[in-house]
């Protein structure tokens, strides 16, 4: 395959947590996103898809730290890179868009001068220059009149009007690689579409790839070219977005497609009883040696709990982590 | 005529204000604005709208939690006030889980004294029979008997979740109202919960008003749905003549906000903008600033009637009205 250079190559990341032990909350987590891609990843809370968001970003803070491993954007590696060189690259080429657009926004600042800062920081634009700027930026999020709301304050908008500056502010410097971590999920419903659109479109217009980070494994697989379904810390495996939820090879990926209702399903097959996936997921401390799904696995022996499973090549593309796999 | 069962749950036209005082102005905010329905013994009635709709102000009311404006609710026949089934009878027919079962559990007391807290205060069995009964509870939501002697601190939120559950279960009420019962757990073990409660409906004669913003667990779960908008019921019916043949725009722009629910329920128009503020409700039908297919009558006048579609599903929507001559 002759696949053009990736963007983004994580190889073989470990994050740790420092407590008494030393926790591994992440564990040799390889991947990489391609120029222009949509890469999903999915999975469910504490299993470390946030921090390796985080991690890529730039944004870990102790306790919690990279332990190994090499984060290459544009072929630097940029967990070595000084932190000022670094610090140019976040907001301008690296971009980041987070759940709770409340949080994330600043009270005291109004949405124009937020936005209007990422011109100024990153292309050395004068105020007035920066702020006709940030109207085109807020236009292109769909904001309606955004000469007026240019001067609000983030308490005066709504919750996906939040999320759009959100999204202007990330996407103010034309990113090469776009990371949103729950971008919807704090949204209504209604909402959730029209956001996950608008940062598509944008990013498919200007040919910014996006590290879609999400819980919800419909959803990612709709919009991903490729996703990466993760589990207590390591990735199962990585397929296309279709085939992922088609036909899903790690036995954890195939027990959560069954395990969730779906809409459109009890009117196309009638009512299916939902397949229970027993036990819960292993809290960080009191992660084992092998796979982790094992002792929820129904496929699993004692190769499961002795070793963990090196990932097999899948023949459409993608790689799978399980002796077992379908 | 067929012979009627007496209803769990019968509310008429049932009203919830807020007053608001702003300064010297007080605003009335009508959250729930004219609701009826009613829900059968062994009946799963869906609840679907987006956040502010009224769903919880609706939920509270018929739980006894906020007094309403104006409308009956009566439980079994009897009107759930003083006269009749008011406080600890009130308390006895209706029970609610919670979205969150780590707030809904008292952190201090062990899951015996939790459990156990019902049965003396309704006077349910005697004091010899107490430990039997928490026994009975356990093993209904599937828990082991040595649960008891526990805190919640140690229970994962799945098993928390069936704490509440069973908390519910003790007094033995008719009616079980589960405000966003999976939303809050974990993606794996939202089928335990799911089937947990689908089992115990059809066991034990409950009636479940189920409020959720995810379709696919509500498509799951329901033998009927109610489609709320800002404090009215848009459409209801069965759960296949909503979701196969959704007659209010606002269903369908619902159900096309879905990832995969297009396929299938056809193409809906997904909606624009977000829902207003009860506050200031639009003159007319509340839909019709985000609905695409307003019209004329739409935009004034107190909203569309209620059209009767097919035997038990309805809608209010003046497209119907112009379809079916009077």
């Amino acid at each position: 395959m002759s696949a053009p250079n990736p963007i983004l190559a994580v190889e073989h990341l470990s994050i740790a947590v420092d407590t008494a032990g030393g926790l591994l909350a992440v564990e040799d987590v390889s991947f990489d996103i391609r120029a222009g891609e949509v890469f999903g990843m999915v999975g469910e809370s504490g299993c470390g898809k946030s921090l390796c968001a985080l991690a890529i970003a730039g944004l870990l803070r102790p306790p919690v730290h990279v332990t190994g491993g090499a984060v290459r954007f544009d072929g630097q590696d940029i967990l070595r890179m000084p932190s000022r060189q670094f610090r140019h690259l976040r907001g301008g080429k690296i971009a980041m868009i987070f759940q709770e657009p409340m949080t994330a926004l600043n009270p005291l600042m109004t949405i124009g001068d937020q936005i209007g800062e990422m011109f100024v920081l990153h292309e050395g634009l004068g105020k007035a220059e920066a702020r006709r700027k940030a109207i085109g930026a807020l236009e292109r999020v769909q904001v309606p009149s955004p000469k007026r709301r240019i001067s609000d304050y983030p308490h005066q908008l709504s919750g996906g009007m939040r999320q759009r500056v959100m999204i202007a502010i990330a996407l103010a410097c034309r990113p090469s690689l776009l990371i949103a971590d729950e971008p919807t999920t704090a949204l209504d419903v209604t909402i959730q579409a029209e956001i996950t659109e608008l940062i598509l479109e944008l990013c498919r217009a200007q040919g910014t790839a996006v590290l879609m980070i999400s819980h919800d494994l419909g959803h990612v697989a709709e919009i991903s070219n490729r996703v990466a379904v993760m589990y207590a810390g390591r990735i199962a495996e990585v397929q296309t977005g279709q085939a992922v939820f088609q036909s899903p090879r790690h036995p954890y990926t195939s027990a959560l497609v069954a395990s969730m209702p779906q809409p459109g399903r009890r009117l196309a097959e009638g009512r299916h009883s939902l397949v229970e996936i027993r036990g819960v997921v292993p809290p960080l401390g009191q992660r084992r040696e092998g796979c982790q799904f094992a002792p929820r696995c129904p496929r699993s022996d004692a190769a499961c709990k002795a070793a963990v499973p090196p990932f097999t090549a899948l023949q459409a593309g993608g790689k799978v982590s399980c002796f077992h796999h379908v | 005529m067929s012979e009627a069962i007496l209803p769990a749950l019968t509310v008429r036209d049932l009203h919830v204000q807020y007053s608001l005082r702003k300064g010297l102005q007080t605003r009335i905010l009508r959250a729930v604005d004219g609701v009826s329905f009613t829900l059968q013994p062994g009946e799963c009635l869906g609840l679907v709208g987006e956040s502010g709709c009224g769903k919880s102000s609706l939920a509270q009311a018929i739980m006894g939690i906020v007094e309403p404006a104006s409308g009956s609710i009566e439980i079994a026949g009897l009107p759930a006030d003083k006269t009749a089934i008011g406080g600890l009878d009130r308390a006895r027919a209706i029970q609610m889980v919670f979205q969150d079962p780590y707030s809904s559990l008292n952190p201090r007391m062990t899951i015996r004294k939790t459990l156990a807290g019902p049965l003396h205060l309704h006077r349910l069995c005697p004091p010899s029979e107490v430990e039997d009964r928490i026994r009975t509870l356990l093993a209904l939501v599937g828990l082991e008997p040595d649960a008891a002697d526990r805190y919640p601190h140690a229970f994962s939120g799945g098993q928390r979740q069936r704490l509440c559950i069973a908390r519910a279960l003790a007094v033995e009420p008719r009616i079980l109202v589960c405000d966003e019962p999976v939303s809050a757990l974990d993606v794996s073990i939202r089928a335990q919960i799911i089937n947990l409660l689908l089992r115990l409906k059809d066991e034990l004669g409950l009636a479940l008003l189920m409020i959720s913003h995810d379709l696919g667990v509500v498509e799951h779960m329901s033998d009927r749905i109610a489609v709320m908008y800002l404090g009215r019921f848009v459409e209801e019916g069965r759960w296949d003549q909503v979701l196969s043949r959704p007659a209010h725009p606002y269903t369908r722009a619902l159900l096309a906000s879905v990832p995969g629910a297009t396929k299938a329920t056809g193409p809906g128009r997904r909606m624009t903008g977000e829902a207003p503020s009860a506050l200031r409700p639009p003159p007319g039908c509340a839909f019709h600033p985000r609905c695409a297919e307003a019209f004329e009558p739409c935009r004034t006048g107190s909203g569309p009637p209620v059209t009767m579609l097919e035997e038990g599903h309805c809608a209010r929507c003046h497209l119907l009205t112009e379809r079916v001559p009077a």
